[in-house]
């Protein structure tokens, strides 16, 4: 039987550091794309991550268990893509290295996969990621808890310090800037507009948006 | 009409609709909706949308962080402190003064070698890789990838790095100087080791070794990749302080493959593997 991971906690406070990585292993991913689902960047969001787990480790010998392990490390985590979003606000970066990466990979693209389908399988997903952009980082954040991490609204509220009634009304409000974006994805569908790569971040929330 | 719940009520909507509802609040909105045509819409249209973000996934990524020793503890991440890099500082490119440094490193160690060598046999290029090693202030990568032929068994010791240093400083004020203080200043270099050396032997010495060195650069792709990365870097702080410069990716990427610096795999990133 597979230990809790209160067990992997208990093993790791002890200084068995095989046990730690046994609960990086099994919380890496989610946090992976929480980071990437908040800061909109497959390499911070990896940074985010891998910096996550050292600082859970550290902190080991504070972390009591009143918390569970997988709560602890999710405020890590949010706390340091807080942290990152601040400071692209006052040092946005051009996103270069990305978009030759995405240049690189359409050049190396299967002869076989049109254009057209490349962006297809990956225009539902670009479109909401797009979308997801465009929230306040509040209301962002709490939509991804929700839909992604299968939170509940009170973990939602423990994790962003708020107040049950505000994450609810976040999530509202979220969904229908989300609704409507979508909508006009729907309505848009037919003719797809190629121009939908990847890499579409918080940063470039307010650069381009001009669906429609 | 149910009293308990009302259009306008949002937080109930969101509770139902992500069924985090007592079961008295979820029969109450259930009754509203069967008869409330707007209502009925709305959570309709929130479940699609719900749908619909359901098809965003991340890139794949290689993970497999683990913690490996003890002084993981303490060592800061570069993540934290290099907020506008994406990678850590290994990742980064060469700042310009580096790759100067780290070229006038190989070229002094070719030419400190070949004057070595010239007094103990013409083994030269072999000590060269050995020689290079030594200063300490040449970024590791490049000159690992340098030294990469097997070092000899010949060692060299303090005293003969000392010498070096002397002779090099000698050479370096012979050419910058005018020829009659290059007579001086060779004059004084024969006052070391071998007294053979002369003003033309000297500029023989260095076009040798100036050859060697550049033979060796001219292979040496860690550094044009270096190089690339700076372009690249370069450009993208240009853009940060002016954006109507406006170079963008495309253009960069012509640029670098028209100067021939994409023509060999350049890797903007090293990832962790398990």
């Amino acid at each position: 039987m597979p230990c809790t991971d209160e067990e992997l906690v208990d093993r790791s406070r002890r200084g068995d550091v095989d046990s730690f990585n046994q609960l990086i292993l099994r919380w890496e991913r989610p946090i992976y794309a929480l980071a990437y689902r908040v800061i909109g960047r497959e390499e911070d969001a990896r940074d985010v991550c891998q910096e996550t787990f050292l600082r859970a480790y550290r902190a080991l010998p504070g972390f009591k268990g009143e918390a569970k392990f997988s709560s602890w490390v999710y405020r890590i985590a949010l706390n340091l893509c807080r942290d990152w979003i601040r400071r692209q606000r006052r040092n946005p970066v051009q996103q270069m290295p990305d978009d030759i990466e995405v240049l690189e990979q359409a050049a190396a693209s299967e002869p076989s996969e049109s254009v057209e389908d490349l962006v297809a399988r990956r225009e539902l997903s670009a479109v909401v990621e797009e979308a997801m952009a465009l929230l306040p980082d509040e209301q962002r954040t709490a939509i991804i808890l929700k839909e992604y991490h299968g939170m509940t609204f009170q973990e939602i509220a423990d994790l962003q310090g708020c107040p049950l009634s505000t994450v609810k009304t976040r999530l509202y409000q979220g969904l229908s800037v989300l609704r409507r974006q979508l909508e006009r994805y729907g309505q848009l569908a037919p003719e797809m507009d190629p121009e939908h790569g990847r890499g579409v971040g918080v940063i470039r929330a307010g650069a381009r948006v001009k669906r429609i | 009409m149910n009293d308990t719940f009302h259009c306008e009520d949002r937080g109930a909507i969101v509770a139902y609709l992500y069924d985090e509802c007592d079961p008295a609040e979820r029969a109450a909105i259930a009754a509203h909706v069967s008869h409330c045509p707007a209502c009925a819409e709305e959570i309709a249209s929130l479940r699609a949308t719900r749908t619909q973000l359901a098809a965003w996934t991340p890139p794949a990524a290689s993970l497999g962080f683990q913690i490996t020793g003890a002084d993981e503890r303490r060592e800061p991440l570069p993540f934290t402190a290099r907020a506008r890099q994406a990678g850590p500082w290994w990742r980064e490119p060469l700042p310009a003064w580096a790759q100067a440094a780290a070229a006038a490193v190989i070229f002094a160690a070719g030419l400190t070698a070949g004057t070595l060598g010239s007094s103990s046999g013409r083994d030269s290029i072999a000590t060269a890789p050995e020689a290079a090693s030594v200063p300490a202030a040449a970024p590791a990568p490049v000159v690992e990838r340098v030294s990469s032929p097997a070092p000899s068994a010949r060692e060299v010791s303090a005293a003969d790095l000392a010498r070096l240093e002397q002779r090099l400083r000698a050479i370096e004020s012979a050419q910058t100087v005018n020829a009659s203080a290059r007579t001086v200043s060779a004059a004084s270099v024969a006052g070391g080791s071998d007294g053979q050396i002369t003003p033309a032997g000297v500029q023989a010495q260095i076009d040798e070794r100036v050859a060697i060195a550049e033979d060796r650069l001219g292979s040496n792709i860690a550094l044009v990749a270096a190089a690339a990365r700076d372009l690249e870097r370069q450009v993208r702080s240009m853009q940060l302080q002016d954006r109507t410069v406006g170079v963008t990716a495309e253009q960069l990427r012509q640029n670098l493959e028209s100067g021939g610096l994409l023509t060999t795999p350049v890797s903007f990133q090293v990832r962790p593997g398990r």
